[in-house]
């Protein structure tokens, strides 16, 4: 059954099985875990609709609890309800989920009693329901952003009113809370985006002693940045934050894509400046190497080359018509023989090159660590043809051009090829274990990295280092 | 002991500045500093929850963001500039810079028969290098039987 006929078909169990719980809600019968779909009732009057899941049936449907005279859960029963869903999300029961949660999230104003619960002092006192209030803030947030027909503004207040209540919850809560923000996501992507950036800011202000807090709920609202009017907003935020990671990356990633000729060079600036904290160096690379202009992104990455930032590159590389600038960059690096390890990451980002350029790369490249690079970009990405795993293996043969790194090579073509080449692989990784000329360590090394794919006493009586490894 | 060395991928090259072993030609009274280990995880983000159906739209609940790459760069010393008499920046081995792939899936939960959905990696080799460096004494020591590496790290 597709997915989405399984919601329909458990979305009518649901409503069947809601009629009754909010009549007598104490006594809501248990649910076996099996997700086993039941017939809608009559006595819904949503029959019709759930039959035919089409976009214009869904406003149709008439769920429980709806009628504005109904009574709202509160105490001992919410709690109970809560932990039920908490159980049945941890069980994975995703009919049993459907079911309890659309008894609270079809109104709104449900949600405000589950707030004013979560902020009580009862919800400490009951650990599973409280867990599964948070189940129940989610997936109504997620619902009311999808389906504003319905909801109106019910997403954006509830998130207001948890956000102006954050530090009133216990640490832990908190931070479960944060968590919920980050990935709760609407029909358009993250729900917290720049409609809440105003109000964060206010409440960081406002709270200056725990300001740190807000700042992880700051991760997506850069995305969908466009309004020059907020600009000054990231800028106060890069002025500001400049000793935390993740406000600066926000930050400078709008900036950088609003105004890169104006910003770049205070992020170039910025990272020299930064040498000894890697967290705020990795924020200040992943922001240029995402938001700049590719061109612009690339000489910059270049000018601030260091080994700790392939995951900068690896991000510039998966941006579109990144190939090229990266292909220009290295190409005059390479005629100048400038800078080997700015030539060294700009080849890992060449995942989607063709293995003969790789290869070519590792042959003719002046530095062997660029080389070494070259033949771990093309082993890295996926399988190799024998053809070119003879070449590459060639290059690491004594007297050959790359003296270090054949087992990490080797490893690669393990994990990411089959058949000969595989057997090929490993047959040259236990050749390195056994090689009397090669040092200890990286007979070791490869020992290590091999022995997991080889049968127990393929290397006994060998000696390294004057001990018996088996 | 064989455990130990399995973190680490030993390329011994010669120092930075030795002017072909016969020592640098001044001292820059400078020190290796220690970078911890780092975690960086790369792509674009899928949240690991459970699937449901609320009122004909499709919701995932819970669960945290799993993203499809994660890189481990080991702990290992590097250059800043660090003042320190008598002493210089060396390159002391490369290490790996290894990759792992990411993938939702569903972990037991000890004890009690659930399973939760849970970011999952698996080991997909090496990526890149990085150098690691350590600190050398500008001239040897007066005392025999050691090697020159004060083995200080910051």
């Amino acid at each position: 059954m597709s997915r989405a006929r399984r919601g329909w078909v458990a979305g009518a169990g649901a409503l069947a099985t809601l009629a009754v719980a909010l009549a007598t809600w104490s006594t809501l019968p248990e649910r076996t875990s099996s997700g086993a779909p039941r017939a809608p009732s009559a006595a819904t009057g949503a029959s019709a609709s759930l039959d035919s899941p089409s976009p214009d049936a869904r406003h149709t449907v008439a769920a429980p609890g709806t009628a504005p005279d109904a009574p709202l859960l509160d105490g001992a029963e919410l709690a109970d309800l809560l932990a039920r869903i908490q159980r049945a999300y941890e069980a994975g029961d995703a009919s049993e989920l459907e079911a309890l949660l659309t008894a609270l999230v079809a109104r709104p104003e449900q949600l405000d009693v589950v707030a004013d619960w979560l902020a009580s002092a009862h919800a400490a006192r009951a650990p599973e329901a409280c867990l599964g209030a948070f189940v129940v803030l989610e997936a109504a947030i997620g619902l009311y952003e999808r389906d504003p027909a319905r909801f109106g503004r019910a997403g954006v207040a509830l998130v207001e009113r948890l956000l102006d209540e954050l530090l009133v919850l216990p640490e832990d809560m908190q931070a479960r809370l944060v968590r919920l923000f980050q990935r709760v996501r609407g029909p358009n992507g993250p729900v917290l985006d720049l409609r809440f950036l105003r109000r964060i800011l206010d409440l960081r202000a406002a709270h200056p002693a725990d300001a740190e807090r807000f700042v992880p709920l700051l991760a997506h609202v850069a995305q969908g940045f466009g309004a020059a009017e907020r600009r000054e907003e990231f800028q106060r935020l890069f002025l500001e934050g400049q000793d935390d990671p993740l406000l600066v990356k926000c930050a400078l990633s709008s900036l950088l894509s609003g105004a890169p000729e104006v910003f770049l060079p205070l992020a170039e600036d910025f990272y020299a400046r930064s040498a000894e904290d890697a967290r705020l160096r990795s924020a200040i690379a992943q922001s240029i190497a995402a938001s700049a202009p590719v061109e612009d992104a690339t000489r910059s990455l270049v000018h601030l080359a260091d080994e700790a930032q392939y995951g900068a590159f690896a991000t510039l590389g998966s941006r579109p018509s990144a190939g090229e600038a990266i292909a220009r960059e290295y190409d005059a690096l390479l005629a100048e023989n400038a800078n080997p390890v700015a030539r060294k990451l700009l080849v890992s980002t060449m995942r989607d090159e063709r293995a003969e350029v790789l290869v070519g790369i590792a042959g003719m490249d002046p530095d062997p660590m660029v080389g070494l690079q070259a033949t771990l970009t093309l082993s890295v990405r996926g399988e190799m043809d024998s053809a070119r795993f003879a070449e590459v293996r060639e290059l690491f043969s004594s007297g050959g051009r790359l003296p270090h790194g054949g087992a990490l090579v080797a490893e690669n073509v393990l994990l990411h090829s089959s058949g000969a080449v595989r057997d090929s692989a490993r047959a040259w990784l236990v050749e390195i274990v056994r090689d009397g000329r090669a040092t200890d360590v990286v007979r070791l090394d490869a020992y290590q990295r091999v022995r997991r794919w080889v049968e127990p006493g393929t290397f006994r009586g060998v000696q390294i280092g004057g001990r018996v490894v088996e | 002991m064989l455990v130990l060395f399995s973190t680490l991928f030993f390329m011994p090259i010669l120092p930075l500045d030795a002017g072909g072993g016969v020592g640098p030609p001044a001292c820059p009274n400078e020190r290796a500093c220690d970078v911890g280990v780092k975690f960086e995880e790369q792509g674009t983000p899928r949240t690991c929850g459970v699937g449901i159906s609320l009122f004909g739209f499709d919701l995932s609940i819970g669960g945290d963001e799993c993203y499809p790459m994660r890189l481990t760069y080991p702990a290992h010393q590097e250059c800043h500039g660090k003042r320190n008499v008598g002493t210089y920046c060396a390159v002391e081995q490369v290490q790996p810079v290894s990759v792992e792939h990411c993938d939702c899936s569903r972990a037991a939960v000890l004890g009690t028969g659930f399973t939760l959905p849970d970011c999952v990696c698996t080991a997909a080799g090496t990526l890149g290098t990085l150098t690691d460096y350590k600190t050398e004494n500008c001239a040897p020591p007066p005392v025999q039987g050691g090697g020159s590496s004060t083995g200080g790290r910051s």
